[in-house]
């Protein structure tokens, strides 16, 4: 991932913990009639994380289930939405085995090449 | 301190120029969306409303309360500024600012009220201001063909005589009283002079309203 894609990220994912239903069209969603959305981030790449709410607690988490980009309105893999739904049914059937916190990834968390130190 | 807080601080803190730019424009451009939203569904319209208000189309309202959008203009904020009746306020801040702002993000934090439910215009201010009493009471309020020559300190209408020529400038026209201490010697010399002139059906006491009018 791009020092920016990742930037991006992050904030977006700062929205959603602090405030998840005030910014608008932050989550699309729920896709194709299943419990799946996506956010967005766009860039060179458009990535397009796929996440549920809960699904153990609604109120109060949301699981990130897979990650994936879009082109040209597709997403890649086409059948993304398919398969975060099956891995929101894994997390249902072992949350405490399926999932771990989210652990912030950052740009400088290792030198990487073209990075301003 | 939040754990989120925490986190962006760390995160920020690895000064890599380009990451924290991308991070707070992004954050940016989503504050915009939000509160763009926010002030209209605190004025309870829909995106028509605001398109009428801002005279825009509503798909562009629709455009801009999305926080993936990213070609803000300070024209296109002025005019929204304008259809909400607030101000828009554009400044340079530190990324410390940026990161200590996180926690703030809140519905309430981004409602401000439209003008004519602005609290400070409407609450009354304490400014010491000196007693001044403005009026003319009809009343008292003589005519001299185009002038009038008020007498606040009078209850009794003043018969005046219609020949008079008053010079300009004169006090004897139009004017305001003004009960200020500072003013009490003027009022007085004006009630003298009045109730002098009421009394001027005789030559003597016409001559002493020329007098004093010329002065």
């Amino acid at each position: 991932m791009q020092k920016d894609e990742l930037a991006k990220l992050n904030q977006k994912l700062d929205m959603l913990r602090r405030e998840p239903e005030l910014p608008p069209q932050l989550l699309a969603g729920p896709l194709e009639g299943k419990p799946i959305h996506k956010l967005r981030i766009n860039g060179r790449v458009a990535l397009r994380p796929m996440l549920c709410k809960g699904p153990i607690n609604n109120d109060s988490e949301f699981t990130l289930l897979m990650g994936a980009t879009e082109k040209d309105r597709v997403l890649i893999p086409e059948d993304a939405i398919d398969q975060a739904a099956d891995r929101r049914r894994e997390v249902i059937a072992n949350p405490n085995g399926r999932r771990t916190p989210h652990e912030r990834v950052t740009w400088g968390t290792e030198e990487r090449p073209g990075a301003e130190r | 301190m939040s754990e989120l807080l925490g986190e962006l601080k760390s995160d920020l803190g690895l000064n890599d120029k380009e990451y924290r730019h991308t991070y707070a424009n992004e954050r940016l451009n989503g504050l915009i969306a939000t509160q763009i939203k926010v002030l209209r569904e605190q004025r309870v319209w829909r995106q028509e409303d605001l398109a009428a208000n801002a005279e825009m189309h509503q798909p562009m309202i629709s455009r801009y309360e999305n926080v993936n959008y990213s070609s803000w203009s300070i024209k296109t904020l002025k005019q929204l500024a304008l259809a909400f009746d607030v101000i828009l306020e554009v400044k340079f801040r530190s990324f410390g600012d940026m990161v200590r702002g996180v926690d703030e993000f809140s519905r309430e934090s981004l409602q401000v009220p439209k003008f004519s439910d602005d609290p400070f215009f409407k609450i009354k201010h304490s400014v010491k201001r000196p007693k001044i009493r403005l009026g003319i009471r009809a009343r008292n309020v003589g005519q001299v063909g185009a002038f009038k020559v008020v007498t606040p300190l009078t209850d009794r209408p003043i018969q005046l005589p219609l020949q008079w020529d008053l010079p300009v400038g004169s006090k004897l026209g139009p004017q305001l009283v003004n009960n200020s201490p500072q003013h009490q010697q003027e009022n007085a010399s004006i009630r003298d002079l009045s109730m002098k002139a009421a009394a001027a059906s005789s030559g003597a006491g016409r001559e002493y309203v020329r007098q004093q009018a010329s002065r």
